[in-house]
């Protein structure tokens, strides 16, 4: 894949991944812990992550972090969001190297949200200085199950597609219905 | 789905119930006394016993923000603040020993803890 279709490629990624952050900001979920969210532009990040690599993934988050902090206006989330994303990209990446036997994209995208939420309570309790906010740590570990699954769904369905499309050219081996 | 796949939810599912056991929810007994902290910033602000027939409202300032706290002698929530984001506000009454309020744009927090001895694990999250 020579260098500009790369570069394109990326800034598509990031562009999407931050146009459906800004959707989902503005869907309000009051259930359990405020502030919960989809995540559903990690599935560029991850798209990123088995396409090019480690780099490229986090080059996609930092895109999505700072646009969305232009977009919506929220300086402070960016903070929470870019730790958040860093983590999950380091997680997702180790993960991705290993076997695809064991592993299937569900799997990876749940060990990405759940690092996504430690990333973000770890920045919280950083700010805070107070221990008390780890006791959110466990419901949003148990709704990024979740999250993470659907992630992964969607993440592998649009990986399907580019390849169709023969759009990627390594690591095919990850897609795998 | 492989076999990796359900290991994972497995591992996350088993830290999070330890994780949620040092932070246990123990329901409010009747003699309970509770007190609420505020702490802004990591300093502890203000302390709140909840006594019968409390009905308060206090404003906290700070250089990150301006929150309007309600303690009543049934629980403590967050009638309005300055933030962007409220969720704080949306965050409702808490009323058990334990839970929280969080606003992490004014870096403010509200916990409850009890104050009988019998409930000594909760001690873990002062």
């Amino acid at each position: 894949m020579n260098r500009t279709k790369k570069l394109i490629l990326i800034s598509i990624f990031g562009a999407f991944a931050s146009l459906i952050g800004l959707f989902e900001n503005a869907i309000p979920i009051p259930f359990i812990a405020p502030g919960l969210k989809l995540g559903l532009s990690n599935v560029f990040v991850l798209v990123g992550l088995v396409m090019f690599g480690l780099k490229e993934g986090i080059a996609i988050s930092l895109l999505k972090s700072i646009l969305l902090m232009l977009l919506s206006g929220n300086v402070s989330s960016f903070m929470y969001s870019f730790s958040g994303a860093l983590l999950s990209s380091l997680a997702m990446s180790l993960f991705l190297s290993l076997s695809n036997r064991y592993f299937s994209l569900i799997g990876v995208s749940i060990v990405g949200s759940s690092f996504h939420n430690i990333g973000q309570i770890l920045m919280a309790f950083f700010t805070l200085k107070s221990k008390a906010i780890f006791s959110y740590l466990p419901i949003l570990l148990v709704i990024g199950i979740f999250t993470g699954f659907f992630v992964g769904l969607c993440a592998n369905f649009v990986l399907k597609k580019l390849d169709s499309n023969k759009i990627i050219i390594n690591k095919r081996e990850w897609i795998y219905f | 789905m492989k076999i990796g796949d359900i290991f994972i939810i497995l591992s996350i599912l088993i830290l999070s119930g330890f994780i949620s056991f040092f932070f246990l929810n123990k329901k409010r007994q009747l003699n309970d006394d509770i007190i609420a902290i505020v702490e802004i910033n990591g300093e502890v602000k203000d302390e709140v016993p909840l006594t019968k027939g409390l009905d308060e409202t206090k404003i906290y300032s700070s250089e990150f923000g301006e929150n309007e706290v309600v303690f009543k002698d049934d629980g403590v929530y967050i009638k309005d603040a300055d933030c962007k984001d409220k969720y704080c506000i949306l965050m409702g009454k808490i009323d058990n020993p334990g839970e929280n309020i969080v606003c992490l744009p004014n870096r403010l927090i509200v916990k409850l803890i009890s104050t009988n001895p019998n409930l000594e694990g909760l001690d873990a999250i002062n």
